[in-house]
């Protein structure tokens, strides 16, 4: 069987195809190969000119409307340049800008607001990151306690915001932030504040994650004062604006590629090490290559159904819970093919490639934690698809 | 999620559930075991009647000219409602049929209800891993003489004939005969759902030029979609099976209580429940996409293998949860839930199990990287 990611299970039209193959050549001669295939974590700063090469040809933000920038493009095109990118291992930009706030601009922004924003976060000139999570608000985020208060024409915020991705590289945040503490349900109080991270009275401070790097960071207001106009959406309606974020979003990071790499490698670091020889070995690769081959299945059903509007509330919960348990479980199997090689901090090599182990075991950390843990789309499926009772 | 259907799709599928949900059930399936039927004939002619039979054969040769997408349709109900019939392996055989030129008389009996023919192939991962069984043949004065064993033929005993594999020195050959012609034995054992599975034994069996149905490369070519198309279609109706016991289970745990609360209140069962539905839900893609590729050749016997190795470790999965979850209602025989525990059971076993599928899969795409 070919287990080659953009062929099996493939609803490639004759169109689609044609723009297959435009993107494959095109990122073949321009994917910057100092960035391909890097173990370590591409910074925002690294990726830039990247992001602009895209941004250049038109393909950086392929889902916005054109008269914003972007391609109007299907949901399949969008996968096949996802797909495209991935293939030969070069980076794609950061989904915070494109993919998280860009599309809310787009939709609950003042004209103002999107001619402020939009060219920046499509060019990749300006970085964003999400101020959701707090310490003490991770999957019950509504409970968040960052503060802040009307003086005059501008907010003024107090509080700590955490697990922030690329915190301290962003020149933005989108933030949530408190703005009735009495509000029932506790998620009507909540405002979405653009805030300029050179902002005074706002500090940063980089967080070092298990796989090494500094993936997020944490910040902390004091008295911070964000203009009016930075406000999105109206006064307390946060939580609605930041429920606007696209579903196709699920189609790039759920996307299969992890597993599908990850048993790849298995396989092979197998055969290098003689962990191939096992039979328990083999018949647990079995065993996820058919979970990995009923994913694929689902993955571009869902993608059907999604283009034809027709997918339902179970979608992007069963995406992360199947798509980050197999992605977990494949780099389980991974570390096993390696034997005692595997917890080893420098690379092992693999025919001509590299693999480091451990570190994407590290990764994978992040599939079940990431924007809604699965214990929580666990939840989402219980209460809206199975209708099971409250306690 | 559903594929998207198309409107005579979907008028097939309402009347698949109206027709299975008439004519099966699981009191039906349990009155079924008791009076020792191996088979629901009632519901069989139906479903004849109603035109199944023949849904893959093409409109000219009096069929339905429709796909393994519509089968799925048929399918999945009778393992919702637990019909125990042969629908999947007479609809299997026509298919074979209908693509030779020769097969007029046989085919016109399948589709009249006149003859039961099933297949007994001894196809790789279809029945039982020893080796040594199958039939062989060689040419006597002229004529083909068959002998051998194929183990684990459901509904052998009911059968009035056999779409069989012979292997002879020069090359294989596909038959259907008569199963009750001479030189033909069938000895049946009964299965804990009711059905039934037969050995069928050739002994110095002739069998007519006019019997062969293919030769060569075709015939093995045909022999093996037959097999994949049985272990697909009973995939089918295993996660039809699994639905079933979903629905069951939650209309149980948000009734019963215990501890003054639903039972479905309690997180740490919402949570199994879930599991075994995302399990499911990845199941009928794999299925519709794999039935959906099936009739042009696009379905690699890999994919199939897999989707039966899945559908059967889900099937256990479902099962178990939902009789756990049942408490000791669910141990008994009164109860519905284990009617389709022992259904899925069966078709877990029949044309290769989880391992056996499993292991399958893994030698076809062995090669790869």
């Amino acid at each position: 069987m070919n287990w080659d990611i953009a062929s099996l299970f493939s609803d490639d039209t004759a169109e689609d195809r044609q723009f297959r193959a435009e993107v494959r050549d095109w990122v073949r001669d321009n994917a910057p190969p100092e960035l391909c295939h890097q173990r370590h974590r591409i910074a925002p700063p690294e990726l830039k000119p990247w992001h602009h090469k895209l941004y250049e040809r038109g393909w950086a933000a392929p889902h916005w409307p054109k008269q914003y920038g972007g391609m109007g493009a299907t949901l399949m095109q969008q996968i096949i340049l996802f797909e495209e990118i991935v293939r030969v291992g070069a980076p794609t930009p950061y989904p915070h800008g494109l993919n998280f706030i860009g599309p809310i601009i787009i939709q609950a922004g003042t004209e103002e607001q999107k001619a402020r924003f939009l060219p920046g976060i499509l060019s990749g000139d300006s970085t964003w990151c999400q101020g959701y999570s707090e310490a003490g608000a991770g999957s019950d985020l509504a409970s968040l306690q960052t503060r802040a208060v009307l003086d005059g024409d501008h907010f003024v915020v107090n509080g700590h915001k955490m697990w922030t991705t690329n915190g301290h590289y962003a020149d933005w945040m989108f933030a949530l932030v408190r703005t009735d503490p009495e509000a029932k349900p506790r998620h009507a109080g909540i405002t979405m504040l653009l805030i300029d991270m050179k902002s005074p009275g706002l500090t940063v401070r980089p967080i070092q994650t298990l796989k090494g790097d500094s993936e997020f960071a944490e910040e902390f207001f004091d008295n911070v004062r964000v203009p009016k106009e930075n406000m999105l959406g109206g006064l307390n309606q946060g939580w609605r604006i930041a429920g606007m974020v696209l579903g196709g979003e699920r189609f790039t990071t759920g996307h299969p590629r992890y597993a599908l790499v990850y048993l790849r490698q298995a396989r092979q670091l197998a055969k290098q090490t003689g962990a191939w020889d096992d039979p328990g070995f083999r018949h647990r690769l079995t065993t996820l290559e058919i979970d990995l081959l009923g994913f694929l299945a689902y993955y571009r059903h869902a993608a059907k159904l999604h283009s034809a509007k027709a997918a339902p509330v179970s979608m992007a919960p069963v995406i992360k819970i199947a798509g980050g348990t197999l992605a977990q479980r494949s780099a389980d199997l991974l570390m096993q093919a390696a034997g005692a090689q595997g917890p080893m901090i420098d690379d092992i090599s693999l025919s001509g490639d590299a693999v480091n182990v451990a570190s994407e075991l590290f990764e994978m950390r992040r599939v079940s934690v990431g924007s809604g843990t699965t214990e929580v789309n666990r939840t989402i499926i219980s209460k809206r698809v199975l209708e099971l009772p409250d306690a | 999620m559903d594929e998207l259907l198309n409107d005579e799709q979907k008028q097939l599928r309402d009347s698949a559930m109206r027709l299975c949900a008439e004519k099966g059930g699981a009191k039906r399936a349990r009155s079924l075991r008791d009076s020792g039927q191996e088979l629901d004939r009632d519901a069989l002619d139906a479903m004849r009647e109603a035109g199944w039979l023949a849904t893959m054969v093409p409109e000219e040769r009096g069929g339905l000219g429709l796909g393994a997408s519509e089968l799925y349709l048929l399918l999945e109900p009778m393992g919702r409602y637990a019909v125990i019939a042969p629908l999947l392996e007479s609809a299997a055989v026509a298919w074979a049929l209908a693509r030779s030129d020769n097969t007029d008389p046989a085919l016109s009996r399948l589709l009249d209800g006149k003859s039961l023919i099933v297949p007994a192939l001894q196809g790789d991962g279809c029945n039982f891993r020893n080796a040594t069984q199958g039939f062989i043949g060689h040419v006597e004065d002229g004529k083909l003489v068959a002998k051998g064993t194929v183990p684990f033929v459901p509904f052998a005993a009911s059968a009035d004939g056999f779409l069989i594999e012979v292997a002879t020195s020069g090359e294989t050959m596909l038959c259907v005969v008569d199963g009750k012609a001479p030189g033909c034995a069938v000895s049946a054992a009964r299965n804990v759902d009711g059905s039934a599975s037969g050995s069928v034994t050739l002994t110095n069996f002739s069998i007519a030029p006019d019997a062969v149905v293919a030769k060569g490369d075709d015939a093995l070519d045909r022999a093996s979609a037959v097999a994949d198309l049985l272990a697909l279609g009973t995939s089918v109706q295993l996660l039809g099976i699994c639905e079933s016991a979903m629905t069951m289970t939650l209309e149980h745990v948000r009734t019963r209580k215990q501890f003054g609360h639903p039972l479905g209140s309690f997180q740490a069962l919402q949570h199994r429940l879930v599991d075994n539905y995302v399990d499911l839900e990845v199941n009928r893609s794999l299925l519709h996409r794999i039935c959906s590729v099936w009739s042009d050749g696009g379905a690699a016997p890999a994919m199939i293998a897999g989707a039966k190795a899945r559908n059967a470790r889900v099937s256990t999965e479902m099962l178990r949860t939902g009789l756990q979850l049942h408490g000791a209602i669910g141990y008994t025989d009164e109860h519905d839930i284990g009617i389709l525990w022992k259904h899925a059971l069966v078709l877990g076993a029949r044309y290769g199990n989880e391992l056996t599928q499993s292991d399958r899969f893994a030698r076809l795409t062995m090669e790869e990287a």
